[in-house]
């Protein structure tokens, strides 16, 4: 509303040329891109909080995404790096790292729609909500092309802003500081230990410098590259600050056969308006489409252009079979027999920021 | 094929009636006198040529002038010291002649001379220009468009007095070319709009472009996209205010309805009387519609997932009374409201199509018997009613008539997820549609900008600023002319602010 009435009042305008409106529609982009892959981030950190941190969130969950930062902000410096020397050397390595990344992203939230949805609505066939939850991202991948994704989770950055602080905020009466004790939780090292897996959340951070992907981009303005810090810190933010404040709330009981939908409403369940629950319901039905459109589009685009003879609408689809395969088969076959694997993505994302370092052209010497 | 007038006035007279067919076709006069010393030829459309004209301007004066023309530039000469004719070309193509001809300009052929002078004294029967019949307006003028191009374009030059103010005439279709005019501010709009419109309009490859609405499917970027991606409006205003913001507009001849483009959803939702009332007016009816297209959308959605997979989420209350509504209702909900939505598409679309004088029974039928007889019979409920009302109510309010089938649309394909999955499967579809609509663009512009992605614009999207506030034209604009306002607008106002 500010900002409406400081530009209603505005006497001059930035844009006053065509090299300016260019500058403005390149940095809109990368805007959009930004969000997206913010929303991106936050997803699979919350995922990761309520799968693996949901039982230990009076101990150590929120510690342990306190102590994420380390790793996330060293890992997105190293991509920002990385980036720099643009985009075209040695393209096939690095996406071929991250699509592994891309997979497990799109399996997690498949697995947690899928979830959710049977929590809510019992499936008639086991087949059913796997197939909602694949066939709905493919055609969405088609239909919104390459920006689609970006702009539509830019649209929908304060609604999913304000169910997340409504469904949060307004979740329980009975709030108390005193639950936060001791700081520390189980200790310094058992916080460390736990904390480890959770790097593998934060893998995303490439997808922040990564995109748009635009050739021949112009170098963002130092007020953008101020700005760009806000993604990484606002995802672990509010991240934080959600097992927090859910550490703070009336003691609850989790049982023990909980799946990840029955986790993801679970805990809104004891707040004291039906409306939080439904809120809260909302707010995960809407953002974990959008995160599943983002990783399919991310691997569109950085998958078409590692190979583009093979036709780019094929790679959604490529890239949710695995995960609607899983689903139908074992749905939790990865979090139950090979949990390891999804910290491995801190691990190949390390490995292809490293690759795009090697492979960058050389600048000859003069 | 002849392609260029031969000097033999018979010959030429054999070429027309072989490309007119004239020996079946008596629309077209042929006159032949004797002037200037030669053997001469008047060739019109009958009902598309003023006679009394042709006869004061034409074949008086050549009648009796004492001037004898021979040889090519017989024609030439007979334009510049005989005919008093205000608008009149001379050329030797057969082609534009033919053109020319049928659209209404008359040709005067001059034996021992090559060259055909196509004059334009054209004088048909045309609608007169009447009121909007599609966007009508509370506070504001009421003229409109009509078919004629001529028109149309005399209306736009009045109430645009500017030398920038450019309309570039160009025809579109490949047997039968039609006019199209192209308007724009020179300067205001950006050259690559105007350039990209110049080579879409070239690539038409229809053999006759019936409507705006064709010409509309035929340049369109996205022509699978569920939204229009252009602004059609009958009203002079509108069209001036597209151009003032840097638009452009085509103005196709035998159409009453411009195109103004590039376009953002946004513009879709405007009114002329946004503009015309008090900012807060304006902005109270914007979010309006607003709310309106989104009850259109979601409300039967959201209703049928709640009430069938979801209840838990209705209060008590509610609930229980939407239960006692649907005790006698034989089918679910789901069908029940696919149903209703069916019966309301046939309602509008008969109010359409109905003769004026049996307009009031279809009033008499859809309230009584589908409405009252139909909740007495137990086959829905009237709670049901009242939702698909409301719905229908929202599409009404929308001031573009293809947005609203759009979202009529919309409608059905969340109702069709909601029904079979529920909440999820209606949130699915609405990032769906959401991003599609997102991926959508008009020439080449983001739908949904200035909001997604952000640029700089006129505060006049959805919040209108008070107009003495807008000192920009749209992002759509040539970045230099973007500050349209200098200084203060309300100079009278003595007090110091800003």
């Amino acid at each position: 509303m500010i900002a409406w009435i400081r530009r209603a009042r505005q006497t001059r305008t930035q844009v006053d040329s065509p090299g300016a409106m260019q500058r403005e529609r390149d940095a809109g982009l990368r805007l959009a891109f930004r969000v997206l892959g913010a929303m991106q981030l936050t997803t699979q950190l919350l995922l990761w909080t309520i799968q693996s941190g949901y039982d230990h969130l009076r101990q150590t969950t929120w510690q342990a995404e306190v102590f994420l930062t380390v790793p996330t902000l060293l890992l997105w410096l190293l991509w920002r790096r990385a980036c720099r020397g643009g985009l075209e050397g040695g393209r096939r390595y690095w996406a071929l790292l991250l699509l592994p990344n891309l997979c497990l992203d799109a399996y997690l939230c498949m697995l947690a729609s899928n979830s959710l949805i049977s929590d809510l609505i019992p499936a008639k066939t086991p087949l059913a909500w796997p197939l909602v939850v694949t066939f709905f991202p493919v055609v969405s991948s088609w239909l919104s092309r390459d920006k689609g994704a970006a702009y539509g989770a830019y649209t929908m950055r304060w609604l999913l802003a304000a169910l997340v602080l409504c469904s949060t905020v307004f979740s329980g009466g009975d709030v108390s500081l005193e639950r936060l004790h001791p700081l520390l939780g189980d200790g310094l090292g058992k916080t460390l230990l736990f904390a480890a897996p959770g790097m593998g959340a934060v893998w995303g951070v490439a997808l922040l410098e990564l995109f748009p992907l635009r050739r021949g981009s112009p170098e963002p303005d130092r007020r953008e590259k101020r700005r760009d810090w806000l993604f990484i810190a606002l995802p672990l933010f509010c991240c934080v600050l959600w097992a927090l404040w859910l550490s703070m709330l009336e003691p609850w009981q989790p049982e023990e056969c909980w799946d990840a939908g029955r986790k993801l409403a679970g805990l809104n369940q004891y707040g004291s308006n039906i409306l939080i629950y439904g809120l809260s319901i909302l707010f995960w039905m809407l953002m974990l489409p959008v995160s599943l459109l983002g990783t399919t589009t991310a691997g569109k685009l950085l998958l078409a252009r590692a190979f583009p003879k093979i036709p780019k609408g094929l790679w959604p689809p490529a890239l949710l079979l695995p995960g609607l395969a899983l689903l139908a088969v074992s749905p939790s076959a990865i979090l139950d027999g090979v949990p390891w694997i999804l910290p491995l993505r801190y691990g190949l994302s390390l490995a292809a920021a490293c690759a795009l370092c090697l492979c960058r052209p050389r600048k000859e010497k003069t | 094929m002849q392609t260029i007038f031969s000097r033999n006035l018979e010959k030429n007279l054999k070429t027309l009636q072989e490309r007119l067919h004239l020996d079946v076709n008596d629309d077209v006069v042929v006159r032949r006198f004797s002037a200037l010393g030669q053997e001469c030829a008047l060739v019109y459309v009958e009902g598309l040529s003023d006679g009394e004209q042709m006869a004061q301007h034409i074949l008086r004066p050549m009648m009796n002038s004492p001037l004898s023309l021979t040889g090519r530039s017989a024609a030439e000469q007979a334009l510049q010291n005989v005919l008093t004719v205000p608008e009149a070309e001379s050329g030797p193509e057969i082609s534009r002649a033919l053109d020319d001809l049928l659209r209404g300009l008359c040709l005067l052929l001059i034996d021992g001379c090559d060259q055909a002078l196509r004059i334009d004294l054209r004088s048909y029967s045309r609608r007169a220009l009447s009121t909007p019949q599609n966007e009508t307006v509370v506070v504001g003028p009421n003229d409109a468009f009509n078919e004629t191009l001529r028109d149309n374009l005399t209306i736009l030059h009045r109430r645009l007095p500017s030398p920038d103010f450019v309309c570039s005439i160009r025809k579109v279709g490949t047997e039968t070319p039609g006019q199209v005019a192209l308007c724009y501010l020179d300067g205001v709009c950006p050259a690559e709009t105007v350039e990209e419109l110049q080579r879409r309009l070239d690539g038409v490859g229809l053999d006759y472009v019936l409507s705006a609405g064709t010409l509309e499917q035929l340049i369109e970027d996205d022509p699978y996209a569920p939204l229009p991606q252009m602004v059609g409006t009958e009203r002079p205003d509108r069209v001036v205010s597209f151009l003032m913001e840097g638009q452009a507009v085509l103005l196709l001849d035998g159409s009453p309805r411009a195109l103004a483009l590039p376009v953002s959803l946004w513009h879709l939702f405007h009114a002329p009387d946004d503009s015309y009332m008090r900012w807060q007016y304006g902005t109270f009816m914007r979010l309006l519609r607003l709310l309106g297209a989104l009850v259109t959308l979601l409300l039967p959605a959201v209703f049928v997932s709640l009430v069938v997979y979801h209840p838990i989420t209705i209060p008590m209350t509610l609930l229980t009374s939407i239960m006692q509504s649907r005790t006698n209702v034989p089918i679910n909900l789901f069908e029940e409201t696919l149903l209703m939505v069916a019966v309301f598409a046939l309602i509008n679309e008969s109010a359409i199509r109905i003769p004026g004088m049996m307009g009031s029974s279809l009033g008499l039928v859809s309230t009584l018997i589908l409405g009252t007889a139909a909740v007495d019979a137990g086959l829905v409920s009237p709670l049901l009613i009242i939702v698909v009302a409301l719905s229908g109510l929202g599409s009404y309010a929308m001031p573009n008539y293809p947005l609203s089938f759009a979202f009529r649309m919309g409608q059905v394909v969340l109702l069709l997820a909601a029904g079979i999955t529920g909440i999820s499967g209606l949130c699915y579809a609405v990032v769906m549609l959401l991003c599609w609509v997102a991926a959508m663009e008009s020439l080449g512009q983001p739908f949904l900008a200035p909001g997604s992605p952000r640029r700089t614009h006129n505060p006049d999207l959805l919040f209108r600023a008070p107009t003495f506030r807008q000192r920009l034209r749209a992002y759509l604009s040539n970045p230099e002319e973007m500050k349209r306002a200098y200084g203060r607008m309300r100079r009278f106002d003595g007090r110091k602010k800003e």
